[in-house]
């Protein structure tokens, strides 16, 4: 299998500090890759990078075999690569049909987009949609009238529309139930039968329900990189989580 | 015929077909005064679109609409002006426009020539607009300059226009504006502006109520997700900008010919700022609504001016206060809230209830607190 991005040598300084620092990642298409690292390791900003919200302060990002660094964030997007926010970033006053209508694949430019009609294929398709991320019953009611929970899964819904190469996920259960993480868990491994898929998450429960490789960073580098067993046995791994107990307790 | 109207729910087909129907024949039993004054308020509601297309779809709050109003208006009445001076001797005895004597023009600027032809100053009061538009709208949205910056810009740009229409008033007319140009206060021109209301009204709708006018919706909503989803926020900010000023443009040419007289006020932050007020009580981003919140104020401004000429202006910001109090989303904006099923939570939905409460029953306290109980509960 083919990379389908590449992160080289990655180096982000922000008002002196150092966030990035040679940050160097592989991910083949088709896998699911899930990024762990404590707090301030730099993970959001990798997101950012890759995403196009911030310009790398060197380095660079290859996607799909063209160097994408510094694309302003609507140009990565189109290029398929859909983003995720920690905090669920929804379009409130839009009903969650429009929410996933709207976010369909193509159609992008101002003229492109004030003549075209949705087919009925894809309306079928916006269904499918709104049945797999299980708001289908909601289908007209408000976004802005959805729970956190179900904020989240619409966003996914949005960017699943959108029909991304590669999906980067920025903590996709965060102030979310058990129950709600479980259901996050078995969607987002729908989703991967499909897409591309760089998760960042925190909950190594939910983590081990989802996982096949994991990439750890700690102070804008990677540190280990292998399975769930390979990482949880790591010295250096070990090391950061350290006070805070095993990593399996994190 | 049919897709047009597939645009618009029924019962504003019918609403709106009685209004229209009103407008239609009032000028034949209406007072010429008041059809004279009906026709201005026409084509304020025209412009008062033109800015609920940018502020209540886009999220664009601009300050300084009036601008691309007053520059429609302006290229109308100074060619009407010079067509009129060259036939009609001013009291000068000369064939210049009046105001360009006093200043001391002895002929006609070159520059100005053109402006004889009534369709070229027709197709430059369009142009203008449109060009201003787009290089404002390239150097605010492509820099990502939005909110209260963006508004303060446009504020800015309304006062160096007026102030520029001042300081050139050789060109302009200055203080005094046009006047005296002749007008076409008939019922034929009349239906003209009615109809172009009319054309405004459906080409916004079908603009706004499809897959465009939901991505304008999500742009207004959450920027960076629209950004995010491969949208490019600018581009869709200026086609929008560039379409609203060409409509504030065709208001201020209908305005121009049919009230006769043009002034730096209807080019400045004054008319700007009330053209915001009149889409707020209307409801912003509902296209009827600033044509009727249009038509309520300034209706409301022309009978007590009539009736309390003292007192008016104070009975009129106490009603903004009061709508922007009870009725945040506006007047035709919280009507289609409560025919939604939403807003039990609006202030005037819980208005109404606590005046029910108030005078519908002389039940004892205790039961008006029970009624007002498991209206929380359900929230």
């Amino acid at each position: 299998m083919a990379s389908i991005l590449q992160v080289q040598e990655l180096v982000c300084k922000v008002s002196g500090y150092t966030i990035l620092n040679g940050l160097n990642l592989t991910l083949e298409e088709g896998e699911m890759r899930v990024v762990l690292g404590p707090n301030g390791a730099g993970k959001t900003t990798m997101i950012d990078m890759i995403s196009g919200r911030y310009k790398p302060f060197s380095g660079k990002i290859i996607f799909g075999g063209k160097d994408i660094t510094g694309y302003p964030s609507h140009k990565t997007s189109g290029m398929g690569i859909g983003r995720k926010f920690q905090v669920p970033n929804i379009y409130v006053s839009l009903t969650v049909y429009e929410n996933v209508m709207i976010c369909s694949e193509g159609y992008r430019s101002v003229f492109g987009s004030l003549f075209h009609r949705p087919s009925a294929k894809d309306e079928q398709n916006f269904v499918e949609i709104l049945d797999l991320i299980g708001l289908a019953d909601k289908a007209q009611d408000e976004a802005g009238t959805l729970s956190h929970g179900e904020r989240q899964w619409l966003e996914i819904g949005m960017l699943v529309s959108s029909n991304p190469k590669l999906l980067l996920l920025d903590e996709p259960t965060t102030g979310m139930t058990v129950a709600g993480k479980a259901k996050t868990a078995e969607l987002i491994k729908k989703i991967a039968k499909k897409h591309t898929l760089l998760v960042v998450e925190h909950d190594m429960h939910f983590i081990r329900q989802i996982a096949s490789k994991i990439t750890v960073l700690h102070q804008g580098r990677v540190i280990a990189e292998g399975a769930m067993h390979e990482v949880e046995n790591d010295p250096k791994v070990k090391e950061i989580y350290l006070g805070k107990g095993a990593i399996s307790n994190a | 015929m049919k897709q047009v109207l597939a645009f618009f729910p029924r019962s504003g087909l019918i609403v709106g077909a009685v209004i229209l129907a009103f407008l239609v024949t009032y000028p034949f039993y209406g007072a010429e005064f008041r059809v004279s004054m009906l026709g201005m308020f026409l084509c304020f509601a025209i412009f008062a679109m033109s800015v609920d297309l940018i502020w209540g779809f886009t999220g664009i709050l601009s300050l300084g609409q009036a601008v691309y109003f007053g520059m429609g208006a302006y290229f109308v009445a100074l060619s009407l002006k010079i067509s009129y001076a060259t036939v009609n001797a001013t009291r000068y005895g000369g064939t210049l426009p009046d105001f360009m004597e006093w200043n001391g023009l002895t002929e006609l600027p070159q520059f100005m020539e053109p402006l004889k032809n009534i369709y070229f100053a027709c197709a430059m009061g369009l142009l203008f607009p449109l060009v201003f538009s787009f290089i404002f709208g390239f150097f605010t949205f492509k820099r990502h300059i939005y909110g209260v910056y963006c508004a303060v810009i446009t504020l800015a740009e309304a006062l160096i226009l007026e102030q520029g229409i001042v300081e050139f008033q050789a060109y302009t007319g200055g203080f005094n504006g046009i006047t005296e140009y002749g007008h076409f206060a008939t019922t034929g021109f009349f239906m003209v502006i009615l109809a172009i209301t009319v054309g405004v009204v459906i080409l916004v709708r079908m603009l706004t109520y499809s897959r465009f006018g939901t991505i304008l919706k999500s742009i207004r909503d959450n920027e960076m997700r629209a950004e995010f989803m491969g949208f490019e926020v600018a581009n869709y900010k200026m086609f929008v900008f560039c379409v609203s000023s060409i409509i504030a443009a065709v208001a201020g040419g209908l305005y121009a010919a049919w009230v006769g007289i043009v002034s730096f006020l209807d080019a400045g932050p004054g008319l700007s700022l009330e053209s915001v007020i009149w889409v707020a009580v209307g409801g912003r981003g509902t296209i009827i609504g600033p044509v009727i919140g249009t038509l309520l104020v300034k209706g409301a401004e022309f009978f007590l001016s009539e009736k309390l000429q003292w007192i008016w202006q104070l009975f009129m910001g106490a009603l903004f206060i009061l709508v922007v109090m009870i009725a945040p989303d506006g007047i035709v904006g919280s009507i289609a809230n409560r025919l939604k099923g939403k807003g039990t939570d609006t202030p005037i939905y819980k208005a109404l209830q606590s005046f029910k409460n108030m005078f519908g029953s002389r039940a004892v306290a205790g039961s008006s607190d029970k009624s007002t109980s498991s209206a929380s509960d359900k929230r």
